[in-house]
């Protein structure tokens, strides 16, 4: 056994972490990182996983590079435009009917998007959505 | 000795405390941008951020650090980089402060706005050519019963607010100027210059009050409450309302019903509505369920009767609250009741309270 190595292997293993925190912690968005299909995977709250209800088992966001987006949620369709705050880690979006939601963001992964819909009953649910393969 | 002992005092109470927040920016993608910021100038009338507490507990002025123009010009060159083609924009800060209140007994809510006039310089003056004002709420878990004065986490993010505002502010800038050039999507509202936008959040009050019963048919006595409520000028408000109620059942009436004397206990949990009628005045009307136990004694024996209460009441009544932050509260009160006591199952009257708002 050759202990040095393990001891090296160790250290190089706990700084790839702190390192990999440090970059969940300060992570940053882009557009073109958002501009995709999301269907929505499940809810998350208080500690446990919920699938969606019957009628938004085909939600999804589509938000394009135009900064228009279409969303169906509870198997209605939405359209309207959409902003990328990236110092407030959040998407605005605008409703054709002019109302406006915030998407806080919680996670921006190649596949993987997590936000909170920051609006009275819903501000303590996770929303994951998974990408869409075009 | 005593000079100095004076000025002690007085700076004391009149000097607080500074304390400084850092932008943490984070680059954000404007590279289509056709401007620079060539300089901030700060004309807000107080230039700081606003009393808060920090995360000691202590109230203290907040300040950007450095202060706000080179706070601002340092995140807005992080994004919009100045080359020979692209133009100077000067960017004036109207308004740059946090606010922050209880909206319930469960949640917080934090704002940070800005106020920025994005101008050009013409013959030496600055004509303004787009205005954003931008408020960025943020809503924080923090039960009543906490009793802290800080949430950590709404401290911290103070900064993230405000570079939130000033990003949209930019961003919104930007969508103004591409689109008089090209018919684009649009997405933002610039606010009209002048405009008169209240960006202040609604006061939450707590009081804590004792009442006094002036005058009823049957019973006298005293009560302790709490309650909490956001203010608003024009809709009802719902208050959070806690009632601890003592009461006898007068002794002449008692006795003639074959009673040493009756006592009760009571909670009061109901359903209140205030409606501001002038500033610092409120009407207030509601219905309750009056809950909670009663302990008498008849003439002649030893033995304490105990009687679980219950019933319902109605109250009308105003409350004045003569100053806003701190400071006496009155209200008057007219109450009907109707319980299963077996002294008395209806009654009326007429209740005078005074505590304290904070």
């Amino acid at each position: 056994m050759n202990t040095p190595r393990h001891i090296l292997g160790f250290l190089l293993l706990t700084g790839l972490s702190l390192f990999s925190q440090n970059r969940l912690n300060a992570q940053e968005f882009s557009k073109s990182g958002l501009t995709k299909s999301w269907r929505l995977e499940k809810y998350y709250e208080e500690g446990e996983y919920y699938p969606p209800e019957k009628n938004e088992v085909k939600d999804y966001f589509q938000f394009n590079p135009d900064m228009t987006f279409t969303a169906l949620m509870e198997g209605e369709l939405f359209k309207g435009t959409w902003m990328l705050n990236t110092n407030g880690a959040y998407i605005e979006i605008k409703y054709s009917t002019g109302e406006l939601d915030k998407l806080r963001i919680k996670w921006l992964g190649e596949h993987s998007l997590v936000v909170i819909f920051d609006a009275d009953y819903y501000r303590y649910t996770e929303v994951h959505y998974l990408s869409i393969k075009p | 000795m005593k000079k100095l002992l004076l000025v002690f005092v007085l700076t004391s109470s009149f000097g607080f405390s500074q304390d400084f927040i850092t932008l943490n920016t984070v680059p954000f993608e404007a590279e289509d941008s056709s401007f620079y910021i060539k300089e901030v100038i700060d004309v807000r009338d107080i230039k700081n951020l606003g009393m808060h507490h920090n995360l000691n507990g202590e109230r203290v002025i907040l300040k950007l650090g450095p202060e706000a123009p080179d706070a601002i010009m340092a995140f807005m060159n992080r994004s919009l980089i100045q080359t020979p083609n692209k133009k100077g924009i000067y960017l004036k800060i109207n308004t740059l402060n946090l606010q922050n209140t209880r909206r319930n007994t469960e949640e917080i809510i934090s704002r940070a706005t800005v106020d920025l006039s994005f101008c050009e310089k013409k013959k030496g003056h600055l004509k303004e050519l787009f205005r954003m004002v931008r408020n960025e709420d943020q809503v924080f878990a923090a039960s009543i019963l906490g009793f802290t004065k800080t949430i950590e986490d709404e401290f911290k993010s103070h900064e993230q607010r405000i570079r939130a505002a000033l990003e949209y502010a930019v961003l919104a800038f930007i969508e103004h100027q591409q689109d008089s050039a090209e018919n684009n999507v649009t997405h933002f509202e610039g606010s009209s210059q002048g405009e008169a936008v209240s960006n202040s959040l609604n006061r939450w009050y707590n009081i804590i009050e004792y009442r006094q019963i002036l005058t009823s048919t049957y019973h006298k006595g005293w009560a302790l409450g709490y309650t909490g409520f956001l203010d608003n000028n024009k809709s009802f408000i719902i208050p959070y309302e806690l009632n601890l109620e003592f009461y006898d059942v007068k002794e002449d009436f008692a006795r003639r019903e074959g009673f040493e004397f009756v006592d009760a206990t009571m909670l009061r949990p109901g359903i209140f509505g205030y409606k501001k009628v002038f500033p610092g005045v409120y009407g207030a009307v509601g219905i309750n369920v009056p809950l909670g136990f009663e302990v008498k004694r008849r003439l002649d024996t030893d033995d304490d009767i105990y009687k679980f209460l219950i019933g319902i009441g109605a109250s009308q009544g105003l409350k004045i609250i003569p100053w806003k932050k701190y400071g006496m509260v009155l209200g008057i009160e007219f109450f009907q009741q109707i319980q299963n006591s077996e002294i008395f199952t209806r009654d009326v009257g007429l209740e005078f309270s005074v505590g304290f708002n904070f």
